[in-house]
């Protein structure tokens, strides 16, 4: 089997999977869909020879939120009647616009797709191995890898700052 | 000190007085607040005769530049030549005594300190007048003393009995002299229109050297704008109502502002200009008889005033009318000389009046004063000299300064001598029945107010000394080359010595003989109506009558000759019966409507526009995706 | 660089001393750090270079980022010293409130001086993600939790969008240097649909942050629903950050497709200036009023990033300078006003109560409304003038709604100088030293605006 076959049946695969996120109308299904996803959006990415991102890919997103999400879920304790219920002119509107998007883009795309293969034959094959990313990383980008930081401490203050109990008010 | 620092320091000082009393006056006590304010006169008086003794050339002193276009350039700068330095130590010196009165005079008045500031701010306003190098200065100082004026006419706003109407008196002054203020105005632009300067010293280069003169038309006009001008802060007919208004405000206030100084400032800026108008005979003659109108009609008006106030503000209105007849003949030495000497008797006789009115406790109806000789001995003698200088009595100052100006009436036109004299001979009847009605004659005021009566403090009795002093002896100025050789018009050949223009002027001298005859008749003309006057008044002790007792020409002389009725059919109403149609018709019928259409018509689309905020996050994804969808369709039906 | 490296260790230990609960130190530390890091900005623009030589990739502070960074860091200066009333309220909290507000101007700052679109994104998130929180940190009220909530959803789209967008320009160009990009397209090198269609999805992305129509409708819930102070954070340092890093991507990196977005961008001004004004006029409520007036103003400041001067940095710059101050100083006012409703009617009389405050909120009022002679109205002229040769249908627009922007500028004014009908319910509003302080300046900074812009 050509490496071009395996490509295209995962990534119908992923189509596939990422749609039925969205189709399926129970919660934890869906849930359960994006791990899926997730996880075949890491063999393409290892298929494109970017090890380091596809174990990354899984741990963080397939792993830690996923977990997170389906926990939420769960606890939550979802069903029909909550549900809320839109408009029928809303959920025409929304497929209307999703559907023009989604035209477009591809129309727009065919255009690049010339492009894009210029641009894949230039690149370096391995540039997502985990030894070429870290020099990379603290080399050309380690001033946007140490910026980074700023983000997660701000997160992490805001996350505790939303997430700690308050004192209780006496009045 | 160099001229130029002497000058800033001069302009200076008044504004520090004027800034320290207008920032800190209110914690001040009294007397510290009116001793800074007219401690800064005196000192701006001494600097101003320190500069007056070291000028010889004219000096000019650039302070900053206001606006550089391509097409015009206005400089802040100032002059020293004899005419500003002249009227900068009449400003001063006379300022400085009434500043001196001030004190003792408003010493019971809330407003003290707010009355130094605006009175020192006012001094700093004429200052920039009289001293500024072109006519954007003076137009900056002309607005500023307009300013002041209409505040200190104001001045007792508050006041429960009288404040609406000195309200309204000093919103008339101000609306008069806006009307004069456009004038001038237009006659500043023509001027820039025509010459590109403003500059009086480039403009007298261009006029009286390079000759670059414009069609008689335009100088006309320029002059013509410039005396209208000079008619509003002047109070020339038809400008002059608003004076006699004046005199709401607080007594020092129409001694210094509508007596001796800003009511001038139409003079000065006449004389300044004094090469414009020598090119528009027109303009000098419309000058002159606007002056000699002016100066009958008030002095006729004077004679049946019963307010001791209000005679003296016709009085001032009918010497500025002389002034200009003056002004129309050509004779500017001559004028500066009557500003100068009306300066120091018509101050006199203001402060005199005020210190008549304090003994009075504020009362100023002479038939309820008389006999106030006994009580108040030293302002009755400063104001008898005040009285028989405006007269003209032979020897005192008004005597030479009128008779200068009747001189040369003499050679100009016989008919315009006859009609001068019958002014001056009114003059000095209602002046002598003034006199008379207040001084002599049995007190006919109520017991009470004569208990109160007193002589006022020597801080009010000091200038009045030091001004009678002056009415004395100020016609030694300009003595008439009758009696002595040398020392004779000493003044008009200071301001000749460097004023442009007053140079070439060269005024012709009458002969002796006729000068005699001009004299002698003067003098008994003065001597018979004084002498009438008194057989009237203190002799047979005629009073002044009632209101309602008045018939003919008395009772139009003390309705004013209906001025301001006619004013007031003529123009206020029309107009208000304009702004109350266009109320009715343009605002609330067209204007209203429509702009209310419009607005309901917004609000509307704003309601609906509103709507579109849902609240729902759904919405406002799908509405991001829609735009984002918009945008790329844009792409593609484009490119 | 010393200056973002500042910022950034002022929010931390600005952070780490709120545990001796004593906010006044937190404030201390965040006043101490920020006037410092500003000096540095001040020194580097004079002398050309910072007191430490650090040059990485990703980060240039040329001169257009000095004016705006600091103008950035002396609005959040004024915001926490004027918001400092409402931090020190919980204790607990202070240090996290500051903290949080100074790691957002990190992410400001990163957008200012970006030159890769990596540090750009970073930049935008490290901006983004406190403001999630600081939106929502008034935990008992629901409205703020829903206001959160409601950014948050919508926040990620566009940074999802954004993200798209990139991926689609990389894909074209094949870099993420802001300066390669320019090349890339302007040597034609990198042209077609995906360049295109990657720059306005990129865009949007922008238009959401900035919060032009259609993409504006967070705006008014999140801004109605946050604390006031944040809602000063957003309409003052947001916008600046995102303003200014428009009109970097577009007019310099995206210049060669000048003709492509300048075409969708006039439309979506037109759009927001006219939504905004109108749906300004029918609030009742402050801070909706001003979401909304944000809205507009948005749509007057794209305009200087339309238009191909080689001044509109500097307009741009004048025009938040004029906003900026004017929203600083409403909502440290509303902030004393301290209304439960946040109604328009909580002003009433405001101005009479305290006349200081009256000045300043004429002033500010004025300025947003620009009259002259107020910061606003040069920053309007400013950007008005450059604009009007070439597209005079937009200003004419611009300037008929803004007339309209003066109806409810000036109704608000009406309401908090009229008379107060009840003396009883007057209370005196007393503004703290420091407050006043920073009105004070603001008042001075729309007053001087002018003579800066000559």
């Amino acid at each position: 089997m050509s490496l071009e076959t395996i490509t295209t049946i995962l990534g119908g695969l992923t189509i596939g999977a990422a749609l039925m996120v969205v189709i399926s109308r129970h919660p934890v299904r869906s849930v359960l869909y994006l791990v899926l996803t997730f996880f075949l959006i890491s063999s393409n990415y290892i298929l494109m020879n970017a090890q380091f991102l596809a174990v990354v890919n899984i741990i963080v997103y397939a792993g830690a939120i996923m977990v997170l999400f389906l926990f939420v879920l769960m606890l939550l304790n979802l069903d029909k009647d909550s549900e809320p219920k839109t408009h029928i002119l809303v959920k025409i509107a929304s497929v209307v616009a999703g559907g023009i998007l989604f035209t477009v883009l591809i129309a727009a795309l065919k255009d690049g797709i010339a492009l894009g293969e210029a641009a894949a034959a230039s690149a370096q094959n391995n540039e997502g191995l985990v030894q070429n990313l870290g020099q990379l990383l603290f080399s050309k980008y380690v001033l946007p890898f140490e910026v980074s930081s700023v983000l997660f401490i701000a997160s992490m203050v805001g996350a505790v700052l939303l997430a700690k109990r308050e004192k209780q008010v006496i009045d | 000190m160099a001229i130029d620092k002497l000058i800033l320091l001069i302009m200076a000082l008044p504004l520090l007085g004027a800034f320290v009393n207008g920032t800190a006056g209110k914690y001040l006590p009294k007397k510290i607040v009116g001793t800074l304010a007219t401690l800064v006169m005196f000192a701006a008086f001494g600097l101003a005769l320190m500069v007056f003794n070291r000028l010889h050339d004219t000096q000019i002193i650039h302070l900053f530049q206001v606006l550089n276009l391509d097409s015009i350039t206005l400089n802040a700068r100032l002059q020293v030549d004899s005419l500003s330095i002249w009227m900068t130590l009449v400003v001063t010196g006379v300022g400085a005594l009434i500043h001196l009165f001030s004190m003792g005079y408003m010493s019971h008045d809330k407003g003290y300190y707010k009355f130094f500031t605006y009175l020192n701010l006012f001094i700093f306003a004429m200052l920039i007048l009289v001293l500024g190098s072109n006519y954007f200065m003076l137009f900056f100082g002309w607005e500023g003393v307009g300013i002041c004026s209409y505040l200190l006419i104001g001045f007792h706003y508050s006041d429960l009995e009288k404040g609406m109407l000195n309200s309204i008196a000093a919103r008339k002054a101000f609306i008069m002299n806006r009307i004069g203020d456009l004038g001038l105005l237009v006659a500043l632009f023509l001027i820039l229109n025509q010459f590109g300067t403003l500059e009086y010293n480039e403009l007298a280069d261009r006029i009286l050297v390079d000759k670059l003169i414009p069609s008689d038309w335009m100088m006309l006009g320029i002059t013509l704008m410039l005396f209208i001008g000079a008619t509003g802060k002047s109070a020339q007919i038809p400008l002059f109502t608003w004076l006699p208004d004046a005199m709401a405000g607080p007594t020092p206030v129409s001694a210094l502002i509508h007596a001796a100084t800003m009511v001038t400032a139409g003079i000065f800026l006449v004389v300044r200009s004094n090469y414009l108008f020598e090119l528009a005979p027109t303009t000098q003659d419309i000058m002159l008889y606007v002056g000699l109108a002016t100066s009958l009609v008030a002095a006729f008006i004077a004679m049946r005033q019963n307010d001791i106030k209000k005679v003296l503000a016709y009085s001032t209105v009918s010497q500025l009318g002389l002034l200009f007849v003056a002004l129309g003949m050509g004779a500017y030495t001559a004028a500066i000389f009557h500003v100068t000497t009306h300066a120091f008797f018509k101050a006199l006789l203001f402060l005199g009046s005020g210190s008549v009115i304090h003994a009075m406790s504020d009362e100023q109806d002479i038939r309820k004063m008389g006999g106030l000789k006994k009580f108040i001995p030293i302002t009755h003698l400063t104001f008898l000299i005040g009285t028989l200088a405006i007269a003209g009595f032979p020897l005192l100052s008004g005597f030479y300064s009128k008779d200068e100006i009747l001189a040369h009436a003499v050679m100009h036109n016989g008919v315009i001598y006859a009609v001068l004299m019958f002014s001056v001979a009114l003059t000095a009847i209602y002046m002598f029945r003034m006199y008379f009605l207040v001084f002599h004659g049995e007190f006919r005021g109520s017991a009470e107010a004569k208990h109160h009566l007193h002589e006022s403090p020597l801080n009010m009795t000091l200038p009045l000394i030091v001004l009678a002093i002056l009415s004395v002896f100020g016609g030694l100025l300009n003595l008439p080359g009758l009696f002595f050789e040398k020392g004779t018009h000493w003044l008009s050949h200071f301001l000749e010595h460097n004023t442009r223009g007053l140079e070439l002027i060269h005024s012709v001298h009458l002969e002796t003989s006729q000068a005699m005859l001009l004299m002698g008749s003067a003098v008994v003309m003065t001597i018979c109506i004084l002498i009438a006057s008194f057989v009237v008044y203190v002799k047979r002790g005629s009073l002044a009558k009632a209101d309602s007792e008045l018939t003919g020409w008395e009772l139009a002389s003390n309705k004013k000759l209906y001025f301001d009725e006619v004013y007031n059919k003529l123009f206020v109403q029309p107009i208000e019966w304009i702004g109350k149609m266009s109320h009715q018709v343009i605002e609330v019928a067209v204007l209203n409507k429509s702009i209310s259409v419009f607005t309901t018509a917004i609000g509307k689309t704003g309601d609906l526009v509103r709507k579109w905020q849902t609240g729902y996050v759904s919405n406002y994804l799908l509405w991001m995706v829609l735009g984002i969808v918009g945008l790329v369709v844009y792409y593609l039906l484009k490119f | 660089m010393d200056a973002l490296i500042i910022v950034f260790v002022t929010g931390l230990i600005s952070m780490f001393i709120a545990m001796a609960k004593k906010p006044v130190l937190v404030l201390a530390t965040a006043m101490i750090g920020l006037s410092s890091a500003l000096a540095l900005m001040i020194n580097q623009w004079w002398t050309g270079t910072g007191f430490i030589q650090l040059n990485y990739e990703g980060l240039l502070f040329d001169k257009p980022s000095i004016l705006y960074s600091s103008l950035a860091i002396s609005f959040v200066l004024l915001i926490i010293a004027g918001g400092y009333s409402y931090f020190k309220q919980e204790v607990e909290h202070t240090g996290e409130y500051i903290s949080l507000l100074i790691f957002s101007l990190v992410g400001a700052m990163c957008m200012i001086a970006f030159t890769d679109l990596f540090m750009f994104f970073l930049g935008l998130e490290i901006l983004s993600i406190p403001i999630y929180v600081m939106v929502g940190s008034k935990k008992r009220d629901i409205l703020s939790t829903e206001a959160s909530l409601k950014y948050f959803f919508t926040g990620s789209l566009a940074t999802g969008i954004l993200l798209f967008g990139t991926a689609w320009v990389y894909g074209a160009t094949g870099s993420f240097k802001i300066n390669e990009i320019s090349a890339a397209i302007l040597d034609g090198s990198a042209k077609g649909a995906l360049l295109n269609v990657g720059i306005l999805i990129m865009m949007a992305a922008f238009l959401f942050k900035v919060g032009a129509a259609p993409f504006h409708f967070w705006s008014p819930d999140v801004y109605g629903g946050a604390p006031t102070i944040v809602t000063g954070f957003m309409a003052a340092v947001v916008k600046l950050a995102g303003l200014f890093a428009f009109l970097k991507l577009f007019t310099f990196t995206f210049w060669g497709a000048y003709p492509l977005w300048s075409g969708a961008l006039f439309g979506i001004i037109i759009l927001t200036v006219i939504v905004g004004n109108l749906s300004a006029l029918a609030q009742t409520r402050f801070k909706r009023m001003l979401a909304f007036s944000s809205i507009a103003n948005a749509g007057y400041a794209l305009i200087a990033i339309m238009n191909q001067s080689n001044w509109s940095t500097w307009n741009l710059w004048m025009y938040i300078y004029g906003y900026g101050f004017a929203i600083i100083a409403l909502i440290i006012i509303s902030l004393l006003v301290n209304d439960e409703n946040d109604s328009i009617e909580g002003f009433r009389g405001v101005g009479r109560k305290n006349p200081f405050i009256g000045f300043v909120l004429t002033v500010s009022l004025l300025s947003l409304a620009g009259v002259p002679p107020l910061a606003g109205f040069f920053g309007k002229y400013m950007v008005f003038a450059a604009a009007f040769k070439q597209y005079p249908v937009l200003v004419i627009t611009a300037i008929a709604t803004s007339g309209i922007g003066m109806v409810y500028y000036l109704r608000f004014f009406m309401t908090a100088m009229a008379k107060e009908e009840n003396e009883s319910t007057v209370e005196k509003l007393k503004p703290s030293i420091l407050q006043t302080i920073v009105l004070l300046i603001c008042a001075i900074a729309l007053l001087i605006g002018g003579y800066i812009a000559y």
